[in-house]
């Protein structure tokens, strides 16, 4: 039986009083491309953040490639790449030397990171930015670059948190394109996001998550059973419907 | 308006103890009450000095513009424990900007440096010069006095919020503030040089105070005046210092106002992106050999920010021209000595002092890619004494040989290399223990560091730095006492027992810091991540 490419086993964690991810147990198969849904403070983050390393859960345990993350740290963090929401880089070295120190940091071959930064820039369409500090580039560059620093490593498993959010179509394209292009090489996408239709179109599996339990997981075709993700996502989640005499102040002249 | 900005205030400190951890909540209310002994001890300290001499008027001048300077200054270049509003948090509430100007002008009464100040001049007053019915428009001025302290305070601080959203005037900004910070230190040493008796040496205090008594007439100083003059019954002074006073806090107001319309309406510019010259970049310098490992890879990156950071650079420039400034002044003596050279140890001191003891808090939002890397935190820390060590080693040599030569006897010139580099080793590893135990989170674009800094990383600053200070102690025995008794080659010899000791003591503090660090990685994490 294959390994799988992320395994979660009772994972669980509270801050305070809120159950922000309650006792969850899933695995993640190989090769896949691995959409995790769920409205905001969901639990989605806590959840990533957990299983690169970033904290620490209050139970269970998680694997990648089957290393643990928190029992093997330093092997499991060798296996994937991650991109949080809104990365904050080392702004202040330009997009190449920020893939080298990247690279470096992870005790790779110097020659090896230098022919797979150029390779990656050239992909991503950052050849001629590669030289500008990072601190002047706009969001879509920033996310390209922090993708690239992730992929550096041929990471078998790719963790990012709401990769599209506030890129344009262009730059969306292509990391979508390298994102397939991952997958095709036998890697493991794992993302959040809230754009349904990203997710519906782009990803293989998917997990719905709310107070931090997982409400449904499967295949797409499983999970959304030909209707839109958006529409089945609503239903799942119990959007709250105002009752329209609540806003009946609304769009009035101001007192 | 006020009762509005004042509770919000009141709000944010109270929210910000509420979610803090019980050390945290600790370290918060220990701050507060150090402020209040610290406004106590002030204002005893102020009244034994107006008990003390005869010039009353001299004191009371330059204890409000010292105040002053104090709320000029440390909300530029210290981190703050206080809960700052800013006026970009409310460009888009329907406040005019002198609304807006008075309302941040009352909420920053809301704070511990407020409290300080107030505790400092009520008590001083009162003591120095009485409790009676006077004493209560003394107050009254003295509060008059601190309102124009916070309104000069808040506008340098947010003309400087506008002025720094462009990158290239942070650079500018930066050297500024190094100016401003030496700028106590250059006039201060010209005060005692003009009055010094140039027959006797002896210090003459009548004709220090006689030249700082027309302070009284500057705006700050002014408050000090009308204080004074309350005390004296001298009304006339007390009539014009009122109307002085007022119309300065007036401007002062007005300028504030002004700084908030500009930051609200105009846009950031950032005219041209920075691309690096000279072809493709790479990470590692050409003229330092350094490892191609995560050690030197962090020390390669250390050394880029050192030129690219107004951060960086504004501390190492900061630390040269004190260093400039205290050696030209307090060091003459030393010049013309064979013990010139030990001037290298002052200096490593001083270089390392400004940088080491909040490493990772430079890192702030960007330590996660530390985290999720499989690079040991220890690495990291190396990297960063290593790319510290390429600055700061070779300007201990610098030193000690410039010195030497101006001495003209190079007979202590390797003790004092060994001293400066025993010294920089010992102040590192004690930099290092800080930087883990009272890590705050410095971000990058941010002059003004952190706005809240919880109180436990304050004490660990000041613990840190204490404990440095000691562990140079056996340095300054294991080389001074060969040096006294007997000359160069004892002390050259203690020098090298020093740098067993400093060095030794390094390697052997970051054994023991990799367990600290794996025990706390999560902890700093999520300390110097809060900015985000």
């Amino acid at each position: 039986m294959d390994v799988p490419a992320v395994s979660y086993q009772g994972l669980t964690k509270r801050f305070a009083d809120t159950l922000a991810v309650d006792d969850v147990t899933i695995d993640i198969p190989l090769g896949s491309f691995f959409g995790i849904v769920g409205p905001n403070g969901a639990g989605k983050t806590t959840m990533l953040r957990m299983t690169t390393g970033l904290l620490r859960p209050d139970a269970g345990a998680v694997s990648i490639a089957g290393r643990d993350v928190w029992k093997d740290p330093a092997t499991a963090k060798t296996r994937f790449g991650v991109v949080p929401d809104n990365p904050s880089m080392f702004e202040r070295l330009t997009g190449r030397e920020l893939i080298e120190f990247n690279g470096m940091m992870r005790n790779m071959d110097p020659e090896v990171v230098a022919q797979r930064r150029e390779s990656l820039l050239r992909l991503l369409d950052l050849t001629e930015a590669g030289d500008t500090i990072v601190a002047d580039y706009s969001l879509g560059m920033t996310k390209k670059v922090a993708i690239a620093c992730a992929l550096l490593h041929n990471p078998s498993v790719l963790f990012l948190d709401e990769p599209f959010a506030g890129v344009d179509p262009v730059a969306r394209q292509t990391l979508e394109q390298i994102l397939r292009r991952h997958i095709g090489g036998g890697g493991t996408v794992v993302f959040s996001d809230h754009a349904m239709d990203v997710v519906e179109r782009l990803c293989d599996r998917i997990m719905v998550i709310d107070h931090g339990r997982v409400l449904a997981t499967g295949s797409t075709e499983e999970i959304t059973g030909g209707r839109r993700l958006q529409d089945v996502f609503v239903e799942m989640v119990g959007a709250q419907i105002t009752e329209e005499g609540d806003l009946e102040w609304l769009g009035s002249s101001p007192d | 308006m006020a009762r509005v900005f004042a509770r919000l205030k009141l709000r944010l400190i109270t929210n910000r103890l509420r979610r803090s951890t019980v050390i945290q909540a600790f370290g918060f209310l220990v701050s507060w009450l150090l402020a209040i002994a610290a406004g106590i001890g002030l204002g005893y300290g102020y009244g034994a000095l107006l008990r003390a001499v005869e010039n009353d008027l001299a004191i009371s001048a330059a204890v409000f513009s010292l105040a002053f300077l104090a709320w000029l200054l440390l909300p530029i270049v210290a981190a703050t424990l206080d809960d700052t509003m800013e006026a970009r948090q409310f460009e888009l509430l329907p406040y005019t900007s002198r609304q807006l100007a008075f309302g941040l002008a009352v909420a920053a009464f809301v704070g511990p440096g407020a409290l300080m100040t107030i505790l400092m001049f009520g008590i001083g007053i009162g003591v120095g010069y009485g409790f009676g019915l006077i004493w209560i428009l003394q107050v009254v001025a003295a509060i008059g006095g601190l309102a124009f302290m916070v309104v000069v305070s808040r506008w340098i601080t947010t003309l400087l919020t506008d002025l720094l959203r462009s990158r290239r005037t942070q650079e500018i900004a930066a050297l500024t503030i190094v100016g401003l910070l030496t700028l106590p230190g250059v006039v201060g040493s010209l005060v005692v040089a003009e009055t010094v008796d140039g027959g006797s040496g002896q210090f003459d205090i009548e004709a220090v105070l006689d030249g700082i008594e027309p302070l009284g007439w500057t705006p700050p100083g002014v408050f000090g005046l009308v204080v004074d003059s309350l005390e004296e019954g001298a009304w006339g002074r007390v009539g014009i210092g009122v109307v002085y006073g007022a119309v300065v806090l007036g401007i002062g107001g007005l300028l504030f106002a002004r700084s908030v319309e500009r930051l609200q309406t105009r846009a950031a510019v950032n005219k041209r992106s920075r691309r690096r010259r000279g072809g493709i970049t790479a990470l590692f310098p050409k003229r330092y050999p350094l490892p191609r490992t995560p050690v030197g890879a962090v020390a390669a990156k250390e050394l880029k920010y050192l030129f690219r950071d107004s951060r960086v650079k504004a501390q190492l420039i900061g630390g040269l021209v004190a260093t400039v400034v205290l050696v030209g002044t307090g060091g003459a003596a030393l010049a013309d000595t064979p013990y010139a050279p030990f001037s290298a140890a002052f200096i490593g001191f001083l270089v390392t002092a400004s940088v080491i003891p909040n490493q990772f808090g430079f890192d702030g939002g960007s330590f996660w890619a530390y985290q999720s890397s499989s690079i040991r935190l220890i690495d990291v820390l190396a990297g960063k004494n290593l790319g510290w060590a390429a600055v700061s080693l070779p300007l201990v040599v610098v030193a000690a040989v410039a010195a030497a030569a101006l001495s003209g006897d190079a007979s202590y010139l390797i003790a004092g290399v060994l001293a400066g580099v025993s010294v920089a080793a010992m102040f590192t590893a004690g930099g290092n223990l800080t930087s883990i135990l009272g890590a705050y989170p410095l971000p990058e674009s941010n002059l003004f560091g952190s706005r809240n800094v919880s109180g436990t990383a304050l004490i660990f600053s000041f613990l840190g730095l204490g404990l440095s200070g000691l562990l140079i102690v056996p340095i300054a025995l294991l080389i001074g006492i060969p040096a006294w008794l007997s000359g160069p080659l004892l002390a050259t010899l203690g020098a090298v027992a020093a740098t067993i000791y400093g060095v030794g003591g390094y390697l052997l503090s970051m054994r023991w810091i990799q367990r600290l660090l794996e025990s706390r990685a999560l902890w700093l994490l999520d300390t110097i991540d809060k900015e985000r």
